[in-house]
């Protein structure tokens, strides 16, 4: 490489870096915070590795009183893995339909669809509460009410049916020689096809879900069946100051999605690339 | 055209949801008289959370296991972190949601809301029944100002909530700082508060302040010094507030007047105790709550500190006292009794006693302080027994719809002066105008 | 005759079809009816209300004058969350388009650990958002935040961050020892933390998508310009920016609502405090649902979030006539 070359390709990786570190310091600070000592974690300046590592502290914050950690995990993943099988049915189902089956209304129906991106989630929340109510479907402070109104996404539709439509006509016709009808060619040939994509409905369905907090919050009364975003805002509010805590708890709910997202990366990025929705 | 049957169905089913906005009608006097057979559950919403949770659960157990009349409660913290907002927004929730918990603990302003949905069980028939109620006597022990907070005046005054969980706003004391700084007597006015807050700043070399005469103040110190220097917070008729005359004004200059001496401590939430627990700080205006949490914070640090009472700004009231009450919620009149079954229990004075050793709440009768068990507890812990001794010279806030955002009004206020966004004649004059906007919107 | 069997059995095919698709879209499509669009015509006969903690009568459209009167109470508020919102989308959206698109083309012209780079930028944004901001709080605390501890380190006080209602202008106006007036003071401080939160949070998602329109660019029509003799600058003037630009329009519209309707990152760093600096009309749609539930709260909630959304609708249109315009299709 010559010189020429040499300092613009160093200042583009010092860009590179410097953004780096923005990104990834506040995941840095949070693991190194929740391994200090209290009078450490509040110390002036701030240490940036620390002297004594304290594990403890994880200990202490998953046992810290009136938190339901355990529980609240256990009740994330029950929600989240049945929102995601189900998502992910109702898209297929749905995105092979927009993209392979001719009937009358079909784009109609998929604009209504894209249409309900429109209607306000704020004005929505009130009207969605009383649907839970008694007086209606009675699913106030139940899983249910968790669960069944996530079962279908318009993003993961949409999705779904782009990759659908990729797939080529002639194996749908030559399926059709063979006596296949639209579920088995679903079945065996379309979605082998589609694989990476379901993999990133599956992955996007699963991390909306762990991630969800407003409605579990308002739609939810007993403690024991809130998810874990919930927990961590009230474990936020009564461990006041005490940030080595704080940080272990932040660290609970983050760690699992950063070890999926580590590994399946792929599937994240290239399913946000393709569509860019969600957000 | 077909549109237009949709949107109409639709809109007589949400609004067959919810009934029609009723007022808290008084519950037939049979339902108070009742007598309960077989076993009944209620559930109870709270908002006692870290230690005092545990003490609260006791309490329960204890009346589970003790009542004799079949009654269990189920007690529920619903606080969601943010006390009684948590629950107030929870409760607005399940009023919709035709999902309300038989008993909730709420600021007393705030069941005026619920009672506008008429979720709310009238209890003057209750207290007054003559076979599941309370006697003259029984009644009189209780402080009268507790008493006076659960009346409504939107609702023809009526009882609509019973007294729970109740402090009132104090004065800490750091009494080692201040015998160091040579104030022996405590301020009787409020210009001595001044004066010796002032004299305990401390900054040091590079000009940062290190030692604070007094935390900035809560809403109640607020509110409470308006009271406290003879004014009032709503005019009587409820048309206007009235915190915005001369008495709220010298109360926030003093506010504007500690920020702009440097004085005053900032707190974020409840990192006052921190400040003075290390004994930098000389004055904390702050509920009686917050005595347990000293403690606390010192974790056996020595330190001589105690709740004094207010300089007298010349009010016949020195303090404000706020706190929890419970309201019962329509259900069925087993229900309901079970629910006013337990509240009476609480209430009784070795219950009162018993919890307020246990939690630091204040207790609700006054025949409390002879029960041996809180006479233990005000040994180990003096500042209760002081704390206790000013009820009588407290008052209840309004018990009216909309004071919530009043306070919030209040706080921002308080906000503009600490972060010197406003001066406080005009600080003073907007938060009126809003609140007075407020209370327009509740009538 | 046989014909006629023909098209008998050909209609019934038809029909099979139709009822095998419709099947097919059943459970999706009653889903979101269900929970999407019926709740959205309920919301909207609700903003005809005067509604409470429970309906009380029907209004026709008094909330949305009440909110829409300049001399009403209710107006002050919903212009100053307006206001909010947009200095939250101005201060967000160009600044992270900008220096996404940087990245994005820094990254594509085949830098050394470009896959790391991607995945390092993306770490945020598939964080929760409440459990990132619990970090911030930590970052930004007035007293031992390790921002405070950067600034000092350039020789800048200490800074309030997420609790400082005072304007940025005020505060820059104020060590340069000028005195602003409150109508210039701008946004706050605390806005200001809140849009560094985002930006953190969101930007990653838009260097992915610029990435992957970059990559979608025909690696055919460089060579072809270089060939011509093309200078580099002149390729990304002549071709990478106009065959970007559908992207960067996308961005823009799909940045612009996002950051319009942001919700979860406020509500959990600021509440829209202090003193409303930081309440956009979401957070504002939210407190009036349930914190002022009492009075009126869920009529006139309603109706905001109605006269928010013609907003929105009104700004995309808006952006599709101005920059629309600018695109380039293939």
């Amino acid at each position: 490489m010559s010189s020429r070359t040499l300092a613009p390709g160093l200042a583009k990786h010092a860009l590179l870096i410097f953004g780096g570190v923005v990104a990834a310091f506040p995941f840095y600070w949070m693991f190194t915070t929740s391994f200090k000592d209290f009078a450490e974690a509040a110390k002036s300046p701030p240490v940036l590795w620390p002297t004594s590592w304290h594990p403890e502290n994880w200990v202490e914050a998953w046992q810290y009183p009136h938190t339901l950690w355990a529980n609240a995990f256990a009740n994330t993943i029950f929600i989240a893995t049945l929102t995601t099988i189900g998502e992910v049915a109702t898209a297929v189902l749905a995105g092979y339909a927009f993209a392979r089956m001719r009937f009358r209304g079909r784009s109609i129906l998929f604009g209504i669809l894209l249409a309900t991106i429109f209607i306000p989630n704020e004005a929505t929340l009130i009207p969605n509460f009383v649907l839970m109510s008694r007086r209606f479907l009675g699913w106030y402070d139940t899983y249910t009410a968790q669960i069944v109104p996530f079962l279908a996404s318009v993003f993961s539709i949409f999705l779904l049916r782009q990759f659908f439509l990729s797939v080529p006509q002639e194996l749908q016709d030559a399926a059709r020689m063979d006596g296949a009808g639209h579920l088995r060619f679903l079945w065996s040939v379309a979605l082998p096809l589609v694989r990476p994509a379901l993999i990133t409905v599956a992955l996007l369905s699963f991390l909306s879900s762990w991630n969800a907090f407003l409605w579990p919050l308002i739609v939810t009364a007993r403690p024991e069946i809130r998810p874990i975003q919930v927990m961590l805002v009230q474990f936020t509010s009564e461990g006041g100051s005490r940030y080595h805590l704080l940080m272990a708890g932040a660290a609970f709910v983050i760690l699992p999605t950063l070890v999926v997202y580590l590994i399946a990366q792929r599937y994240f990025i290239d399913g946000v690339a393709r569509t860019g929705i969600r957000g | 055209m077909r549109r237009a049957l949709l949107v109409t169905a639709i809109a007589a089913l949400l609004v067959g949801a919810c009934g029609p906005g009723e007022q808290a009608t008084p519950a037939a006097s049979t339902d108070a008289d009742i007598t309960l057979s077989g076993p009944v559950q209620v559930t109870l919403w709270h908002n006692q959370t870290g230690v005092l949770a545990k003490g609260f659960n006791e309490m329960i157990a204890d009346f589970n296991s003790t009542n004799g009349k079949g009654i269990t409660v189920k007690a529920e913290d619903q606080s969601g972190g943010i006390s009684y907002t948590g629950i107030y927004q929870k409760m607005l929730g399940a009023i919709q949601a035709g999902a309300t918990p038989e008993m909730v603990v709420a600021v007393e302003n705030q069941v005026a809301d619920y009672a506008k949905a008429g979720a709310i069980v009238e209890l003057d028939p209750y207290i007054n029944s003559k076979k599941n109620g309370l006697t003259k006597e029984s009644l009189a022990d209780i402080y009268k100002p507790y008493l006076e907070s659960t009346k409504y005046p939107q609702y023809g005054n009526r009882s609509l909530s019973f007294p729970f969980i109740k402090s009132l706003e104090v004065l800490y004391r750091n009494d080692d700082l201040a015998k160091e700084l040579g104030f022996t007597a405590l301020p009787k006015t409020w210009e001595e508060f001044e004066k010796q807050a002032k004299a305990a700043q401390k900054t040091d070399a590079s000009g940062k302040t290190t030692r604070w005469g007094s935390s900035t103040f809560s809403i109640e110190t607020f509110l409470g010094q308006v009271v406290n220097r003879g004014g009032s917070i709503v005019k009587s008729d409820l048309s206007a507030v009235a915190f915005d005359g001369k008495e709220g004004l010298a109360s926030l200059q003093l506010l504007e007047r500690c920020i702009n001496d440097g004085w005053c401590y900032i707190p974020k939430a409840f990192d006052w105790q921190d400040r003075f627990a290390e004994g930098n700080l000389l004055y904390v205006g702050a509920t009686s709550t917050s005595i347990g949490f000293i403690i606390d914070t010192l974790k056996g640090k020595p330190l001589n500190w105690s709740v004094v009472p207010w300089p007298d700004g010349g009010g016949s009231a020195k303090q404000i006292q706020f706190g929890g009450v419970v309201a019962i919620t329509k259900s069925t009149p087993e229900k309901q009794l079970a629910s006013w079954e337990f509240l009476k229990w609480f209430s009784d004075s070795k219950q009162t006693a018993k919890w307020a050793s246990l939690s630091g709440y204040m207790p609700l009768r006054a025949s409390a302080a002879n029960d041996q068990a809180l006479k233990d507890y005000w040994t180990r812990r003096p500042q209760s027994k002081q704390a206790f001794d000013l009820i009588p010279l407290s008052v209840a806030g309004p018990s009216i719809r909309g004071y919530q955002e009043i306070r919030s009004a209040v706080d921002e206020m308080q906000t503009k002066i600490t972060t010197k966004k406003a001066k406080a004649e005009d600080a003073l004059r907007d938060a009126a105008t809003k609140a007075n906007n407020i209370l327009k919107d509740n009538k | 005759m046989s014909a006629g069997i023909r098209m008998a059995s050909r209609r019934r095919r038809i029909l099979l079809e139709h009822v095998e698709a419709y099947l097919f879209l059943a459970p999706a499509l009653i889903l979101i009816g269900l929970f999407h669009i019926l709740p959205g015509i309920a919301a909207f006969v609700m903003s005809l209300t005067k509604w409470s903690v429970i309906y009380e009568r029907w209004a026709w459209f008094e909330n949305y004058a009440a909110i829409l009167d300049p001399s009403g109470s209710r107006f002050g508020e919903f212009v100053n969350a307006l206001g909010v919102t947009v200095w939250y989308v101005l201060l967000t959206v160009p600044f992270e388009m900008v220096v996404a698109l940087i990245v994005a083309f820094v990254l594509y012209q085949g830098t050394a650990g470009r896959g790391a780079y991607r995945v390092v930028y993306f770490m945020p944004y598939i964080t929760s958002v409440v459990a990132a901001a619990t970090i911030f709080e930590w970052i930004f605390d007035a007293n031992f935040g390790f921002l405070n501890y950067l600034l000092g380190l350039v020789g800048i006080g200490s800074q309030a961050w997420l609790r400082e209602p005072r304007g940025l202008f005020e505060m820059v106006g104020s060590a340069l020892g000028a005195s602003v007036p409150e109508s210039l003071a701008g946004p706050s401080i605390s806005l200001l933390a809140v849009t560094i939160f985002t930006i953190w949070h969101f930007i990653g998602f838009q260097v992915v998508i610029f990435l992957a329109g970059l990559t979608n660019i025909s690696r055919e029509l460089y060579d072809a310009a270089r060939i011509d003799g093309a200078g580099e600058r002149q390729i990304l003037r002549r071709i990478t920016l106009p065959l970007l630009s559908p992207t960067i329009f996308f961005v823009a519209i799909i940045a612009t609502i996002g950051a319009m309707r942001s919700f979860s990152q406020i509500y959990v760093l600021t509440n829209g405090g202090p003193l409303d600096t930081t309440r956009t009309v979401p957070l504002l749609i939210f407190k009036t649902f349930f914190e002022r539930t009492a009075a009126n709260g869920i009529g006139l909630g309603a109706a905001m979030s109605f006269i928010f959304v013609l907003i929105i609708i009104a700004i995309t249109l808006f952006q599709f006539r101005v920059l629309g315009r600018k695109v380039f299709y293939e």
